[in-house]
């Protein structure tokens, strides 16, 4: 993992950005948020967005303060390396509290539109060398990927236009008719979505120009917000809130309406790219579990740089997800308590850090 | 060392992919497969008061030499998914899910309730959700059996009725099995499909067949078909005739076009439907000088518009005191602007409601000339 | 350089004529392929049986379509039938291409010895051949034309390999199968049971062996349990009804654990089923999609279910059948010995045999209707 020469441009930044935060998960982002928010789950879903939003402005504040230092750094430089570490790798946990999920979701969808024959432990396997493998390669080929996947995903949202076809904006509504305080209380559902934001903290020191963090930042979550808006919008036009309840991947049956006669089924075309989508996720999810451990002692950094470290990662992610994941509700449980968790731990981590900084803020700051 | 990494690098692959492969079963040709085309349901009494399911699928082997061989087989069992080893216990091929183009209801299951069938072909995401959906008489075994010349297998002919059915009589393009699963599980909607049957001459539609919930509600004919497809869908082309006696008629070929406004009074719903319709008409021995009088023009239009507004109330009369199920799919329109899962049972509110119908006919052409 | 090559030519030449001399040559025409064999047999007295042994042979016809037809060899003892059936053909015998073979009732309940000792004296025979036992006389059921196949033979030959991913069947109904299965130690034979009703040939339940004997056949229903309690890896459906519209049926693909345990002279059997699989249909559970203890209850009771069957079967198989059908003899024997003269059938019969089965609900398809 070289990176010393590898700086990314601001591009690169804002697709790394939308990368961590739209994975193969997107698919069932219309099921979660409908809910409590029944028709009117979509403006949940942009409201949501205000959490990245939270985490952004603190990091464009922090890059400001110390463009060259993540916040690995930042924290056992003001909390001496002890306590920095325990915070590190606390972060280290709410990161890779999204790992399992990540590939029990990818290898479910997998395996229930394409590969039924195959066990979920061949699926595993698979994606772990391939992630592993991405990733070992470094940043740079990850921003590549990153940029790869924003195309394909807009290729996605323009096929879903269609769908616009099949639809009827009757189901879109009565708007705002399910009242303010249960839009706003259904927001708390879109949290899974909108999370590891705080990728950015890690980031920021890699761009090469550090004016444009802020304009990378906004750019993602804007980009990030309407997408995701959009696909429970065009959810719910085309399936009804009802008919979204009765399916585990609102979005991807909402894709199968669409007919062109050329092609017999999107589907197939469709999952090809979620595949994409999703080994992007799993090789980010790598990359940064590796990164945020070799921050915090840098004596392992040599021995991290070999690819068993990923090998090991890899078997400890395996064996976990099948361990602890065995089906889609027990993981539903824990991961509504890990996302809990893990969101309010960030946010108390990087608010910790950026209010450190401006108490010490005559102090220290001249160590570039 | 170095120089061997590509060479171990494949044996390693070559050893993960065969893993990967092992155990699974064989790939087969095209030509060993039964690809299935249509799958029928029925039900059947069974001894000691129980029901058995019964599946004929259709299938067709297709062979190299071009001669395609067209099987029904049927599964008997007490529950949908059982039918599949009942159905593959007489069958020497491996079957193939995925392209088959229709689902073939009857009456029977209409009655018992078509939530079994919906649910399993919901879960499987191996169906074809592009398939059409129909409602048989008699059993649907069958229409699948029956052989019509010039087509591998009746499924392609029942397939093109279906879609081509829309430039008459009102029918629409959302019979599909996507359609079916929206039309039964939002709040509401309404199922209606269309009605075929096996006759001398044929395979024929005729008519529809509208469901409360889950379970068939009534069979219409043809005429009030259309009277109801006119009520309930937003676009429709059809043809419309008034008859005077035997030898005075005149046909009118229009494109329909509907707007439901829906109002609420204290605890009844009121709605009411406008229907614009704008079209030519095509053959006319009633209403003499129709394409040189504007009067004669106008004389019709009104006397259509009458002759709809009549048949439209007539069947919304029955539907509400025969039938008791919004059949026209009101409950939607009501919903949107009241609110969703509010606990209201739209069939009962609908037939409880007053529905008021407006209708303006618009003659465009009238032909070359008149006889 | 070319008189290398000519020698090269030359020597090949010669040594070709040589390994030539002697054998005959036969044209295709003059050759009877075999495509199925049968096996029956007819008591004509308490003393004396008579083995009659049809052949299945292709027609080659200028047309190019494919027949078949059935050459029978009668006689005492193998070696009888087989020159009585050249005394009837036209034509030598090529075997090895067989695609099945057919043993009848009666022949199957004297014993397969005869059979098994010609099989495995044959090197020219197929060991990849399927096989099964018919009810009635194979001689009609080889002798069956179905339409779109040269012979019958084929069509048995599909059914029989097709049951795999099917109400438990396995693939291990080859003669390599049957071979290993009647002399091992600890092991037991069960082979498909086929019928014709309805003038076509399906599989109507298995056929148990005792030794190389046929002691019973059963319906689909126990031999669905059989094969669970028998094979590893096998997949089907099971289901939970409670009524005829409330059922959840799950596709289930198994694993199969045995343990042996000794107490002096009393043996003890474990057998550990495990039936991961998703749901195919569902109208019981209001919530199994979101609500994990609807899921579990499922598991529960659908383990409960399975394990009552194979608990039924197991008397059966104690008290009725008196065989160890399920191969667990092969288990004691490979933990406490072989050789020793072991009767296994009695002894599997006499120990206790508990059944521990649990299911697992992986996945659930696409989504649950029944919302």
């Amino acid at each position: 993992m070289n990176d010393r020469k590898g700086l990314i441009t601001a591009n690169e930044l804002t697709c790394l950005l939308i990368g961590i935060l739209i994975d193969i998960n997107i698919t069932m982002t219309p099921n979660s948020v409908v809910a409590i928010s029944k028709q009117d789950g979509w403006i949940s879903m942009a409201l949501g967005a205000v959490y990245p939003l939270y985490v952004a402005l603190i990091a464009i504040y922090v890059s400001r303060k110390f463009p060259n230092d993540n916040i690995l750094v930042l924290s056992k430089r003001y909390f001496g390396s002890f306590i920095g570490n325990v915070l590190n790798f606390l972060f280290f946990i709410s990161f890779f509290s999204y790992f399992p999920p990540a590939y029990f979701n990818a290898t479910l969808i997998l395996r229930t539109y394409i590969i039924p024959f195959m066990s979920p432990f061949k699926v595993y396997l698979v994606i772990t060398l391939i992630g592993a493998y991405t990733a070992y390669k470094g940043l740079k080929v990850l921003a590549r990927i990153g940029i790869i996947s924003f195309f394909l995903l807009i290729v996605i949202m323009l096929v879903s236009l269609a769908i616009l076809f099949y639809g009827s904006i009757l189901n879109v509504m009565p708007i705002f008719g399910v009242g303010a305080k249960d839009i706003i209380y259904g927001s708390k559902n879109t949290i899974y979505d909108y999370a590891l934001f705080e990728w950015i903290f890690l980031l920021y020191p890699f761009i090469n120009d550090k004016n444009k963090i802020k304009d990378s930042a906004f750019k993602a979550i804007a980009f990030c917000c309407f997408v995701y808006t959009w696909v429970v919008f065009i959810a719910i036009y085309y399936l009804g809130i009802d008919m979204i309840k009765k399916t585990i991947w609102g979005f991807f049956s909402a894709t199968e309406s669409i007919r062109v006669d050329v092609i017999t089924s999107f589907r197939y075309v469709f999952v090809f790219i979620w595949v994409l989508i999703a080994l992007k996720s799993i090789s980010y999810s790598y990359y940064i579990c590796i990164d945020i451990l070799r921050n915090i002692n840098k004596n392992l950094n040599k021995k991290l740089n070999s690819i068993f470290v990923f090998i090991i990662m890899g078997s400890i992610v395996i064996f976990i997800t099948k361990v602890y994941y065995p089906n889609r509700l027990v993981k539903d449980e824990i991961v509504n308590f890990t996302t809990k968790a893990s969101t309010i731990y960030n946010l108390f981590f990087i608010t910790l850090i950026a209010v450190i900084i401006i108490i010490k803020k005559d102090d220290k700051c001249e160590k570039i | 060392m170095k120089k061997y990494k590509n060479f171990i690098f494949i044996i390693i692959l070559i050893i993960f992919v065969v893993y990967l492969r092992a155990g699974e079963e064989r790939m087969e040709n095209i030509e060993e497969l039964e690809i299935a085309v249509g799958i029928g349901y029925s039900v059947k009494e069974d001894v000691g008061g129980g029901i058995k399911y019964m599946l004929p699928i259709n299938s067709v082997v297709y062979q190299e030499n071009g001669v395609n061989v067209s099987t029904v087989r049927t599964g008997t069992a007490s529950t949908i998914a059982l039918t599949r080893g009942e159905r593959q216990r007489k069958s020497d091929r491996k079957f193939f899910l995925g392209t088959e183009r229709l689902y073939i209801i009857d009456e029977g299951i209409g009655r018992f309730g078509v939530t079994n069938t919906i649910d399993t072909l919901f879960r499987n995401p191996m169906v074809n959700d592009d398939g059409f959906c129909v409602i048989c008489k008699g059993k649907s075994e069958e229409y699948l059996k029956y052989k019509i010349p010039g087509y591998d297998t009746p499924v392609d002919y029942i397939t093109g009725m279906i879609r081509n059915a829309p430039s008459y009589n009102f029918f629409q393009k959302n019979y599909r099995i996507k359609d079916v699963y929206l039309m039964v599980g939002s709040e509401g909607r309404s199922l209606a499909l269309p009605y075929i049957e096996l006759n001398e001459k044929g395979v024929q539609i005729t008519g529809m067949a509208i469901f409360n919930k889950d379970k068939l509600a009534a069979i219409l004919d043809i005429e009030d078909s259309k009277t109801m497809n006119i009520l309930r869908s937003d676009r429709g082309k059809g043809m419309l005739t008034i008859q005077g006696n035997e030898r005075d008629f005149i046909s009118y070929y229009a494109k329909c076009k509907r707007k439901v406004k829906c109002n609420k009074e204290g605890d009844k719903y009121k709605f009411i439907i406008d229907l614009k319709f704008n079209g030519d008409v095509v053959n006319n021995v009633m209403y003499k000088k129709l394409s040189s009088k504007v009067e004669v023009k106008e004389k019709f239009e009104k006397d259509m518009e009458k002759k709809i507004e009549a048949r439209c109330y007539e069947f919304i009369d029955k539907m509400k005191s025969q039938h008791k199920a919004d059949c026209l799919e009101l409950g939607r329109i009501a919903v949107a602007k009241y609110g969703r899962e509010t606990g209201v049972d739209w069939d009962d509110v609908i037939s409880n409601s007053d529905i008021k119908v407006n209708v303006k006919v618009k003659v465009e052409k009238v032909g070359r000339g008149e006889y | 350089m070319n008189k290398k090559k000519y020698f090269i030519i030359i020597a090949v030449v010669i040594i070709y004529t040589i390994i030539s001399l002697g054998t005959e040559k036969i044209s295709l025409e003059d050759l009877g392929i075999i495509t199925g064999i049968g096996y029956d047999m007819k008591k004509v007295s308490p003393t004396e049986k008579k083995y009659i042994f049809p052949f299945s042979v292709y027609d080659f016809e200028t047309s190019g379509k494919r027949s078949s037809h059935i050459s029978v060899g009668e006689g005492r003892n193998v070696g009888e039938t087989i020159e009585t059936r050249q005394k009837q053909m036209n034509k030598t015998i090529l075997q090895g291409l067989e695609r099945t073979f057919v043993i009848g009732e009666v022949f199957a309940e004297n014993g397969l010895k005869p059979i098994l000792d010609e099989r495995a004296r044959n090197y020219q025979t197929s060991d990849m051949a399927f096989g099964a036992i018919c009810k009635g006389k194979s001689e009609e059921i080889l002798g069956m034309n179905i339409e779109g196949y040269g012979s019958s033979s084929e069509f048995i030959a599909g059914l029989i390999e097709r049951q795999q991913g099917y109400n438990f069947f396995s693939q291990n109904y080859k003669v390599i199968d049957m071979l290993v299965r009647i002399d091992a130690e600890g092991r037991n034979l069960v082979m498909p049971y086929i019928d014709v009703q309805e003038g076509k040939i399906e599989i109507v339940g298995l056929a148990i062996f005792k030794k190389d004997k046929m002691i019973a056949t059963t319906d689909l229903y126990t031999a669905k349990i059989l094969n669970l309690l028998r094979e590893d890896n096998v997949k089907g459906v099971l289901s939970y009804q409670k009524k005829p519209k409330e059922y959840t049926d799950i596709y289930v693909t198994s694993k199969r654990k045995v343990k042996c345990e000794k107490k002096q002279d009393k043996y003890t059997f474990t057998i550990d089923l495990k039936l991961t699989g998703n749901i195919a249909s569902n109208t019981l559970y209001k919530d199994i999609l979101t609500n994990l203890k609807d899921k579990e209850e499922y598991e529960k009771l659908m383990s409960k279910k399975v394990q009552d069957n194979c608990n039924e079967f197991l008397n059966k198989m104690k008290n009725e059948y008196k065989t160890d059908c399920l191969e667990l003899g092969r288990e004691a024997a490979a933990k406490y010995g072989r050789r020793k003269g072991i009767d296994w059938n009695e002894i599997v019969c006499n120990s206790e045999i508990k059944v521990n089965v649990k299911v697992i609900v992986n996945e659930q398809g696409r989504g649950d209707f029944i919302k």
